[in-house]
């Protein structure tokens, strides 16, 4: 046997390094210790100066179920910071792991959790509501009700979406994705007309909507969260196997015995509750969904088995990163975190545009 | 929204104004014709209403909201930022006045190529913009007396309220909420109409550390401890127990005493004539005491 | 007889007015290597695909022993049989290591790491791609690229063993791009597998391999199934000139191997439907 010889120098760039497992083992705790670092950080950091003796003090007295009520350092821990937090968590795991299914669905490293139509909905729903909802609907509306039906939307979108691109019992994925851009601009047509009706506060309310923030975190909206959060966590071990197949193709993978339009409507489901959720509640999050699996799968490779996981870590991370910062650099004032995640990601993703070898253009 | 510039670039405004208008004049003065006046911008609409010149309108934009039937009575050439020059133009106007944020630049300058007199009045709020302003609308609309018996009620309007501010002691800490979607707060930081509003009514915007209007922070909001929150009343608004129920306000002085005002927009940005009345009105709320 | 692994009566297949395949019957005996030939568009892979419950024939039916395929579900048929396609093209950065252990991420949960890592590398040494281990796929060359699909098909393959005998291995063109030398040492391989039991498909357009392994020969053409039986009985002059159009000699050189030797295009003939001989993508 004649064996390709590769020259030593050229070697380890296309060598998958063999390393990938142990990297993975490492990565999670290093992951994971990040996470709770970010949290401590989080939690110690805001315009609002607390001793780190008196947080700790704070949350021991509310783990003891201690009513602390009156002191307002409490309510600042309790009440705004600890949600907030909690919501970048949520957030973040959502649009990383939506992000790497999209991923996976489209065969293409570029997709972005909003490719199924989840921005165009949500964003037409809020838009609705912001300028037809304020002439037309009485009284004071609550504050769930822009999340409640941008929530909506996302999913009218996706349904919508899912049910062009099926016939009979298979859904094509190019249909998906060409229905998907022809629905983004029918929405965005919409919501130019909605914005050239809109007056002055509107327009505002809606660009404001639209730049996604993290304020306003209530222990509400974390928990309107949580399922579509938990189901997600729960479905990743289900995924991997069968994500790695449709690496290889739809026909390969129902070769290899993964039933695919049962994966596929799977992936679109959860990433559609996932997204659409996390959009609701905070606007429209770029790059996180996008940067985030990029990044692991330069580092740990593609195998979902670790990169799903791996994303449900770097998401948190990331997106909590960047919301401290959006909350404490322009203080008292905050930064659009939409600003933050782009300004870091573009750039990234620009610089893995350029690095990418050839041969990699799938 | 640029805040109050300097008095000389208002002045200098003023010239210009003048005379373009001069021009339009002495087209006016061979073919004797009525004036036909496109107004962008509600203060703009406000004011020539008041000076009894609504006839003279031909044209208005969405933002004219006072009086009310304005926009119903006048064709409505779109959002001041955004009209339409085809739609001014069709209206044949003799002259548009245009608030200064008013746009497209690429609009403004295809009028005035078409030979349309334009003035741009700058935004300035202080309460001698406003009697400046007035005068000059006056002028440009002929209506130079109207202008000056109204800028008279203006300017005595001020001097009421800066009587009454005198007689307080103490600064309010207000919080002016422009925008309140999904329930983070959007808040007039300085250099805005809000901020120089709340300086009238002798408050202290606790937001001035930001120009601008911007999203502010949560614990900002509470640290910042607001004793009242002033919210514009167009819309869908939140009612008072939504907002004081947010972990930002809940532990607030504002919330404590449940203080909230809510009033119509153009009312209490527009610095139009009204704008002595909504200072009264948002002393009355700061401190309710005085007199 | 016992029954056939993979049995397919009567099947049509069509898309809108289009008909693929017409009226086919078609057995996979267990330890039979079975070769598809025809020309270009003649339907070898749609049979294919109907074979492997890929694709749904209109009419006919398709058992795997005594099931129907539509009533087994993917990972049931993945137990029963392995397919090669044609071309496969990667999303991201897989190594061949990964890709051919995808064969067995799907099947062999019960086995225990180091099993599935020998499995996995004697497959790769099967396929001479052992010391393309760590490479990333898409870095490899397009025989090198086939060759790791074949090493996939194999763990696959034997991943089932554990839990089902009675395979069949499905091979789509599986020597389009090798050397003469891989595409010896694959169909080699696929023999090996038939000699050990399983009921083995390939479409394959070199007709002199085509003669040299299979047991059992089947003529496509137009989606018809024009010819089958023993290579010697089924390759004669005749049949090339009216399936491929060309005009080749028969040799026969030891007793019961035949070979191809084409010397004249025969254009002037009655025209069958391709006239192309080399294989296609």
């Amino acid at each position: 046997m004649t064996r390709v010889s590769v020259p030593a120098s050229r070697a380890w760039r296309i060598r998958a390094r063999p390393e990938r497992r142990l990297r993975a083992i490492l990565l999670f705790p290093v992951l994971a210790v990040a996470l709770a670092a970010l949290t401590i950080l989080a939690i110690g950091r805001g315009p609002l100066v607390i001793a780190p003796v008196d947080i700790i003090d704070i949350l021991v007295r509310a783990a003891q179920g201690v009513d602390q009520s009156s002191s307002r350092e409490a309510l600042v821990v309790l009440d705004i910071r600890l949600p907030r937090i909690l919501l970048a968590v949520v957030i973040g795991a959502n649009l990383a792991v939506s992000g790497a299914l999209m991923q996976s669905l489209f065969r293409n490293p570029l997709a972005d959790p909003g490719i199924i139509g989840v921005s165009a909905g949500a964003a037409l729903a809020a838009a609705g509501v912001i300028v037809v909802g304020d002439k037309y609907l009485p009284g004071a509306l609550p504050f769930a009700s822009l999340p409640i039906a941008a929530f909506a939307g996302a999913l009218i979108a996706v349904l919508i979406l899912y049910l062009i691109a099926t016939r009979g019992r298979e859904t094509s994925v190019a249909t998906l994705l060409l229905a998907g851009i022809a629905l983004g601009a029918l929405a965005g047509a919409i919501i130019g007309f909605l914005t050239f009706v809109a007056d002055d506060r509107q327009l505002r309310d809606l660009t404001f909507w639209s730049l996604g923030s993290l304020g306003g975190a209530t222990w509400d909206k974390v928990a309107a969260l949580t399922p579509p959060f938990v189901l997600l966590l729960v479905a990743l071990p289900f995924l991997g196997r069968g994500l790695n197949a449709l690496s290889i193709g739809e026909a390969e993978a129902f070769y290899l015995g993964i039933s695919v339009q049962r994966l596929k409507a799977a992936i679109v489901a959860l990433a559609a509750l996932a997204t659409g959720a996390s959009v609701a509640a905070a606007g429209i999050i770029g790059f996180v969904g996008i940067v985030v699996p990029q990044l692991l799968r330069l580092v740990l490779g593609p195998d979902h088995r670790f990169l799903l996981p791996a994303c449900a870590l770097l998401g948190p991370a990331l997106l909590l990163a960047a919301d401290t910062c959006a909350r404490t650099l322009a203080a008292p004032a905050e930064l659009p975190i939409g600003i933050l995640t782009a300004g870091i990601g573009a750039p990234f993703f620009l610089w893995l545009l350029l690095r990418r070898p050839a041969g990699f253009d799938t | 929204m640029t805040g109050s510039k300097c008095f000389l670039r208002w002045a200098a405004l003023f010239c210009v104004a003048l005379l373009s208008i001069s021009a339009a004049r002495s087209a006016a003065v061979k073919a004797p014709a009525a004036q036909r006046i496109v107004a962008i911008g509600g203060a703009i609409t406000e004011t020539l209403y008041a000076l009894g010149q609504e006839q003279k309108i031909v044209g208005v934009d969405t933002t004219s909201l006072y009086p009310p039937h304005a926009l119903r009575d006048k064709p409505n050439v779109g959002y001041f930022r955004a009209f339409s020059v085809e739609g001014v133009l069709s209206l044949k106007p003799t002259l548009v006045i245009a608030a200064e944020s008013a746009g497209p630049p690429d609009s403004l300058k295809l009028l005035q190529d078409s030979k349309v007199a334009i003035a741009r009045l700058p935004d300035a709020f202080t309460a001698a913009g406003v009697e400046a302003k007035i005068k000059l609308i006056g002028h440009l609309a002929q209506a130079d007396a109207a202008a000056a018996t109204l800028a008279e009620t203006v300017s005595r309007g001020f001097s009421e309220v800066n009587a009454r501010r005198a007689k307080v002691s103490g600064r309010t800490r207000v919080l002016f909420i422009i925008a309140m979607q999904s329930g983070r707060p959007i808040v007039a930081g300085r250099s805005t109409a809000a901020d120089a509003m709340i300086g009238l009514a002798g408050g202290l915007n606790v937001a001035a550390d930001f120009s601008g209007y911007k999203p502010m922070n949560d614990e900002s909001i509470l640290a910042a401890a607001p004793d009242v929150i002033v919210m514009m009343a167009n819309g869908n608004r939140p009612s008072n127990a939504q907002i004081f129920q947010l972990p930002a306000f809940k532990a607030t002085p504002a919330a404590a005493h449940q203080r909230l005002v809510a009033l119509d927009g153009l009312y209490l940005l527009g610095f139009g004539p009204r704008t002595p009345q909504a200072c009264e009105d948002l002393l009355s709320a700061f401190y309710p005491g005085v007199k | 007889m016992t029954v056939p692994i993979v049995a397919a009566r009567n099947i049509t297949y069509a898309v809108g007015d289009k008909i693929l395949v017409e009226d086919v019957t078609v057995t996979l005996e267990r330890g039979r290597l079975t070769a598809v030939i025809g020309p270009n568009g003649a339907g070898k892979s749609t049979l294919l695909r109907i074979l492997a419950g890929e694709l749904t024939s209109n009419s006919g039916n398709v058992r795997y022993l005594d099931q129907d395929v539509r009533s087994l579900s993917a990972w049931q048929l993945a137990l029963r049989r392995a397919v090669m396609a044609q071309t496969t093209r990667l999303a991201f950065a897989f190594s061949v290591k990964e890709i051919a252990a995808l064969g067995i991420d799907s099947l062999g949960r019960r086995a225990s790491r180091e099993a599935r890592q020998a499995l996995v590398a004697t497959a790769l040494e099967k396929a001479d791609v052992g010391h393309l281990a760590d490479r990333i796929y898409q870095t490899l060359s397009g025989g090198e690229q086939q060759r790791v699909q074949f090493a996939r098909a194999l763990t696959q393959l034997w991943a089932g063993q554990s839990i089902k005998r009675d395979q069949a291995l499905l091979l789509d063109e599986p020597i389009a791009h090798l050397d003469m030398r891989h595409q010896l040492a694959l169909m080699d391989a696929a023999r090996a597998q038939a000699r050990d039991g399983v009921a083995v498909l390939v479409t394959i357009h070199d007709l002199n391999l085509a003669a040299a392994y299979a047991d059992h020969l089947l003529v496509l053409n137009r989606g018809r199934l024009v010819a089958q039986g023993r290579p010697h009985e089924v390759l004669t002059s005749r049949l090339l000139a009216e399936v491929f159009g060309v005009d080749a000699g028969i040799g026969e050189a030891p007793p019961g191997a035949v070979f191809v030797l084409p010397h004249r295009h025969a254009e002037r003939r009655a025209p069958g439907s391709g006239t192309n001989p080399k294989p296609d993508h």
